[in-house]
């Protein structure tokens, strides 16, 4: 009997430590700005950053897209710099001052980093959901 | 108060967003993983659960045969028994060389960490790839491990000019397994926080040959490249699970199972070990997380105030200058954590089963079923790897030093990245990570036969250990579904 009442509470513990789990995961996902109701793919996503000093002054820290939409992403830096979409290869070269905008059709899915060469800086991070 | 509070907790969460330093990644590779979705991290948990209660039902049902076959290789091949001095000779040799090469390299090649052979060398090729291949081959480390070729080549010098002398520590044994362990944490910790770049991963591997030169002169040879020398100890026990049998006769046996059929107990050192083996590659997952992040940089913010007596912007400075400290001393304390879990679970079982054996000595002979589960944490990490960076030894091969030589005509093969497909790799990680729970659910089991003796009570003894289990695999699949941080 005493056993039976052990696994009853056991499992309640567990049942417990799962909602816990849930709980803080939604809670911590909706402080940053991240979001779940991704535009349909045949809406460009836009992004404009400014960099300042090799730190993005303005714009998303994250920017989230479904796969195979087109990503039209737009950097001013003060200085000249060299722009590294990873996992697509993608160079862009910023010079000093002056808007540069690449489009890039989003066909892979994952978390690719968008870096700064000369500053050794992170800009920005890309998320493409598969669906 | 609340609202001022709410106020601060807000603020700094921006600062969080905006000015916590570059999310560092893991040591070396580029990881393109989304986090795991929640449906499937649901699923995963669910799936977990469900096949436990299986295990126990057919263990309820009916006791199965315990001994795991084994195929005794020699009977069969004479020429298998043993391997031959120039396999020996070779393979120690190949090793040596891969060794050199990395120190080397670091020193002489590029500087950068993806034109120079070594990164990939020693992090993927070793650190990844040539473990799973202990766990499912067996431990050819234990033969091959260069650390030791170079004790043995400056003994037999030694021994030649000075005649042989004896360890100068006498009964090294009482260190047990903690040198290791110290070693295990110091090499994380580098690899997480180490900011490795060929040069000094070079300086590191040096010194860690240094170290062992010590250890073996201090210790012994014999004590040292078995409970010493970390590699060595991370190697025979993921060796435990692999389906050839290397020491002694060499022998074919059912992949995973030998771990459970043990009949040692794990000292405390060895225990904490293992436990170190789930608990830094859970915390490896777990600290570049928004998660993880949001505790320090925002949940304990009041605690920071009040203990610097700084506000908001002023605490800023300080906060990145404790945030290392803050994840060292977590990386360092989480195997004592999961020590303290694991026997608080133990304990339960010990009194299910109403076993009057020792606490210890029954937490000793349960841990090698956690093998399994740390086995598939590792691989599901960092599998992507192989794929992403890996396969680049090739081109790495015919210009290791990034010099712009091609050795052998590779050097040109896999250019570019190599984005691996998310949905395969999120049911790959998933479906792992629940293979791996099952098979320490059911290593245990076996485990709990072998030591309870009678059938009731070692059912009955796997209820918390059922749970416990449960409770690490949740976890890991909870910390591949976490968001990661965004850009600093």
């Amino acid at each position: 009997m005493r056993i039976v009442i052990t696994c009853i509470v056991m499992s309640l513990v567990v049942a417990g430590s799962f909602l816990l789990f849930e709980t803080s995961h939604q809670s911590n996902s909706s402080e940053v700005v991240r979001n779940h109701h991704l535009p349909a793919v045949s809406i460009p996503v836009v992004a404009e950053l400014r960099v300042s000093n090799g730190k993005r002054s303005e714009g998303p820290s994250l920017i989230t897209a479904r796969r195979d939409s087109l990503l039209k992403l737009t950097v001013v830096s003060d200085t000249e710099d060299e722009l590294h979409v990873h996992g697509y290869d993608r160079h862009v070269h910023l010079p000093a001052g002056v808007a540069a905008t690449t489009e890039l059709v989003l066909d892979k899915a994952g978390r690719f980093e968008v870096e700064l060469h000369k500053a050794h800086t992170t800009l920005t991070v890309i998320e493409v959901q598969p669906r | 108060m609340v609202v001022h509070n709410s106020i601060l907790r807000r603020s700094c969460f921006l600062f969080l967003t905006v000015l916590s330093p570059a999310a560092a990644a893991h040591s070396f590779g580029v990881v393109y993983t989304l986090p795991v979705p929640i449906e499937l991290y649901l699923y995963g948990a669910g799936a977990a659960l469900a096949l436990s209660f299986l295990v126990i039902a057919l263990f309820a049902r009916a006791q199965p045969a315990l001994h795991s076959a084994e195929i005794d290789l020699s009977a069969h091949f004479s020429s298998l028994g043993r391997p031959s001095r120039w396999t020996v000779f070779v393979g120690r040799g190949l090793a040596l060389g891969a060794l050199l090469l990395c120190i080397v390299s670091g020193f002489i090649g590029t500087a950068q960490s993806y034109a120079n052979i070594n990164m990939t060398l020693f992090w993927i090729v070793f650190g990844l790839g040539f473990v799973w291949w202990v766990a499912v081959l067996g431990d050819v480390y234990a033969t091959i491990n260069p650390w030791r070729t170079i004790v043995d080549l400056l003994c037999t010098i030694k021994n030649r000019i000075f005649g042989s002398s004896s360890a100068l520590m006498r009964e090294p044994q009482r260190m047990g397994y903690w040198p290791a362990l110290l070693l295990y944490i110091v090499f994380i910790w580098f690899e997480l926080f180490g900011l490795s770049r060929p040069p000094v991963l070079s300086q590191w591997l040096l010194g860690y040959t240094l170290l062992n030169i010590a250890g073996a002169c201090l210790t012994g040879r014999r004590y040292w490249f078995r409970y010493g020398e970390f590699f060595a100890v991370m190697m025979a026990l993921y060796g435990r699970l692999s389906m050839i049998r290397l020491q002694g006769t060499l022998a074919l046996r059912t992949p995973m199972l030998a771990a459970g059929d043990n009949r040692d107990a794990a000292p405390v050192g060895l225990m904490l070990f293992i436990l170190f083996m789930l608990s830094s590659t859970a915390f490896d997952g777990l600290h570049e997380t928004v998660w993880w992040r949001s505790i320090y940089w925002s949940d304990l913010l009041p605690l920071w105030s009040e203990v610097s007596g700084r506000q908001g912007v002023q605490l800023f400075p300080l906060l990145m200058k404790w945030q290392q400290q803050w994840n060292v001393f977590w990386l360092a304390l989480s195997p004592l954590l999961y020590f303290g879990v694991y026997l608080l679970f133990i304990a339960l079982s010990r009194s299910f089963a109403t076993s009057d054996k020792p606490l210890l000595y029954i937490a000793g002979r349960f841990a090698y079923s956690l093998l399994p589960i740390a086995l598939v944490y590792h691989v599901s990490h960092y599998f992507t790897l192989i794929y992403t960076q890996g396969v680049k030894i090739t081109a790495l091969a015919s210009d290791p030093f990034g010099w712009g030589w091609n050795l052998f005509g590779t050097a040109t093969w896999y250019r570019g990245s190599r984005v691996p497909d998310i949905e395969f790799v999120w049911h790959a990680q998933v479906g792992l990570i629940v293979i791996g729970h099952v098979i320490s659910v059911y290593l245990a089991h076996r485990q709990a036969l072998i030591l309870f003796q009678d059938h009731r009570r070692a059912v009955l003894s796997q209820i918390p250990m059922l749970v416990l289990m449960v409770g690490f695999t949740t976890a890991g699949l909870w910390i591949l579904s976490l968001p990661l941080q965004p850009a600093s």
